[in-house]
């Protein structure tokens, strides 16, 4: 089956990458790339109680998959979504587990449900009112290419928009020292099955047996190289050069994700 | 754990116990033809007792006679057994009976005459919840492994009688204590009809404090067709006083949780009994992280997309599978979408009180429950649902019926307001 998309929007958030819009000279090597401190925006489109209660994670997927949204000037209520993570929220992951390690093994019901590995998928819907189906993988370093395989597959088979989040968080020591994801990141693409006004590019995927792509710039690589969503950079590198390419993304060994990518303008 | 029906079992010798007679024999020939050879035969036929009595002392080998050291092959595949041994304690047997119902697991308890004697009812209490009662001897010596067949014989079958006397049903299995035996032991066995049950894993909970490091051992590598060893009597208690075995059932019924399901195209030809998957969605509330709509709107719109997948209507549904936590908002709030797309005229029920909540695998643990009620023709009833909530106006099975659901849903339900319903139908 061929596996293909129309992207209208793109959602960004990292280290020295604030948005889509300033990213972009960026990645087209037009603009020096400085890495600086993530800045997260807060979620304000959720209920301020619900805006207390939620972490980086949240609040990064949140920030890329609103972008997204936005660009694609897409209603989220018609998108389904698919949430893709290696780490996920490495902060509660963290607390749970002092938690039950301690002599007070008493978690707070709200540490619980933010346990869970669909918890952006469910502020997702509380923020944008979207009941539409939300998909939740992960894929350790694979996971962003398993979230845009998923993605495609649904907008394929389904023909319904599908928006895709994927996003990740340091965890605090001691976990982090044994998988040491420098900073938060974010990256979202809003998938449609039919070109329209606001489509940037054609994409299509295929599985192949092929080494990685890398990005010619240190710094770029490097987080492409230490945070698992990130390794979709070169995807918005051939976006940003605005040129018609192919990159190929870190999959599951032996396998890769080619994606060829057609510009709409 | 269950054997084969009670009968006199023939008593064959192992390998061992032929090669042990073999060389007796050998050894009165050889000293009745040479005489001076007797240092010979005489540390020969101490060399083979040594032998013997290390394969009695080794609880799990079969060297001695026929031991169940696992389930077989052919008994209840994908099942471990639970077997509790020294018991019946008048503190901890009726807590470990609750844990089992909860759990709705069944166990074997390997019960000591002599205690039975002095708690006649908590020993039909263990039957009349449905677990069986195995013999551990009447007395519990702890020097069995040294008893002569007369005295052996004895213990074992006053076991049998005070046992059989109090619940009404003779014992299929016996355990020595600790495990320990003789040569002996077997050719009585045989004589009763009973079976040697040893055990795949045990965590020493009547000297081990600590839960951690038991559930660790019974859980480590644990796989189907395993015999967990387990203490109601002489239980260790842990730092706070607790029974271990209180601590550590729990979590071993909780670890013995998953599911795994392995979807295939369907084949060109069916068979009438095949579990097709025939549509499935899945919705996001977008209410709320932790409770569910109010009425059920996001497991309304998934229970009738799901059936709009599959190309069916509401009525052609035979059975539902529900969500079902029994936590009260919950569960009106799935009866209020159940109600407003079926009505009362669909049995549906819970099985979460015959599993208890699975998490992650609950969801994947219905589908299976959901296909063996297509495959075999019932609806589970929702075991342990003593008061149906009135409020809820849905047909809720409170016992199994026999029926040939044709087509049945699945509902499952997750935090952050998700979800999902499959529809899943027979092939024929």
């Amino acid at each position: 089956m061929n596996l293909t998309a129309y992207l209208d929007g793109v959602g960004l958030l990292g280290p020295g990458l604030d948005d889509w819009n300033t990213a972009q000279p960026i990645l087209a090597g037009a603009a020096d790339y400085v890495p600086r401190t993530i800045v997260v925006p807060p979620p304000m489109a959720l209920p301020p109680a619900e805006r207390r209660r939620v972490g980086l994670a949240v609040k990064v997927a949140l920030a890329v998959a609103q972008e997204a949204i936005a660009g694609a000037q897409a209603d989220a209520k018609q998108l389904a979504s698919v949430f893709s993570s290696s780490s996920a929220d490495g902060d509660t992951c963290d607390a749970i587990c002092r938690a039950l390690a301690s002599e007070d093994r008493h978690l707070s019901p709200t540490r619980f449900h933010n346990s869970v590995h669909n918890a952006p998928a469910g502020y997702w819907g509380v923020a944008s009112g979207a009941m539409s189906p939300a998909t939740v993988l992960c894929a350790y370093d694979g996971s962003f290419a398993a979230g845009l395989l998923e993605a495609l597959a649904q907008v394929s088979v389904d023909a319904t928009g599908t928006l895709l989040v994927t996003y990740e968080t340091p965890y605090p020591e001691p976990l982090h020292a044994n998988l040491p994801h420098p900073s938060a990141f974010g990256l979202a693409l809003a998938l449609l099955p039919q070109q329209g006004p606001h489509s940037l590019a054609r994409l299509q995927v295929e599985l192949v047996e092929a080494p990685a792509d890398r990005l010619a710039n240190p710094g770029l690589e490097a987080l492409r190289r230490q945070i698992p969503s990130a390794r979709g950079l070169p995807l918005l590198q051939a976006l940003a050069s605005g040129r018609a390419g192919r990159v190929v993304l870190e999959y599951l060994e032996p396998l890769s994700l080619a994606v060829t990518i057609q510009p709409c303008r | 754990m269950t054997a084969p029906p009670h009968a006199r079992r023939r008593w064959r010798p192992t390998p061992l116990l032929q090669a042990t007679f073999a060389l007796h024999a050998g050894s009165l020939g050889l000293l009745a033809l040479q005489p001076g050879l007797w240092p010979w035969g005489l540390g020969t036929l101490a060399a083979n007792h040594l032998i013997l009595a290390a394969a009695g002392l080794w609880p799990r080998s079969r060297s001695l006679g026929p031991n169940w050291s696992r389930l077989p092959a052919t008994a209840a595949p994908g099942h471990i057994a639970i077997t509790l041994d020294d018991g019946p304690d008048p503190e901890v047997t009726p807590q470990v009976l609750d844990l089992l119902d909860r759990y709705a697991a069944r166990a074997s308890f390997f019960c000591i005459g002599a205690r039975a004697q002095r708690h006649p009812e908590l020993c039909r209490e263990i039957v009349r919840r449905g677990h069986a009662v195995e013999n551990h001897g009447q007395h519990h010596r702890h020097h069995f492994a040294t008893f002569g067949p007369r005295r052996m014989g004895r213990e074992i079958e006053s076991g049998q009688d005070s046992l059989a006397a109090i619940t009404g049903q003779r014992p299929q299995f016996f355990r020595p204590t600790a495990g320990l035996r003789n040569a002996f032991l077997e050719p009585i066995l045989a004589r009763h009809g009973l079976h040697l049950a040893s055990w795949t894993r045990r965590g020493f909970d009547t000297r081990n404090c600590d839960a951690d490091d038991v559930t660790r051992r019974l859980t480590h590598n644990l796989a189907a067709g395993d015999i967990l060893l387990l203490h109601d009597g002489h239980a260790a208690r842990t730092a706070a006083g607790q029974p271990v075995i209180l601590a550590v059932l729990p979590r071993l019924l909780e670890a013995a949780t998953a599911a795994f399901i392995l979807l295939e195209r369907p084949a060109d030809s069916l068979n009438a009994e095949d579990v097709l998957l025939l549509g499935t969605w899945e919705s996001s509330d977008a209410h709320h992280m932790s409770s569910h709509h109010p009425d059920g709107l996001g497991a309304r719109m998934a229970m009738a997309a799901a059936l709009q997948a599959a190309g069916l209507q509401a009525a052609d549904i035979d059975y539902i599978n529900l969500h079902g936590t029994a936590t009260p908002s919950n569960d009106a709030a799935e009866g209020k979408a159940v109600a407003a797309l079926f009505g009362e005229r669909t049995p549906c029920s819970s099985t979460k009180g015959a599993t208890g909540h699975c998490l992650g695998a609950a969801g994947g643990l219905e589908a299976v429950i959901s296909a063996l009620a297509l495959r075999h023709g019932f609806l589970p009833g929702g075991v342990n649902t003593r008061q149906v909530d009135s409020g809820i106006p849905i047909q809720y099975l409170s016992a199994n019926r026999e029926c040939a659901p044709r087509r049945v849903l699945s509902n499952s339900f997750g935090f952050g307001g998700t979800n999902c319903s499959l529809v899943l139908g027979r092939a024929g």
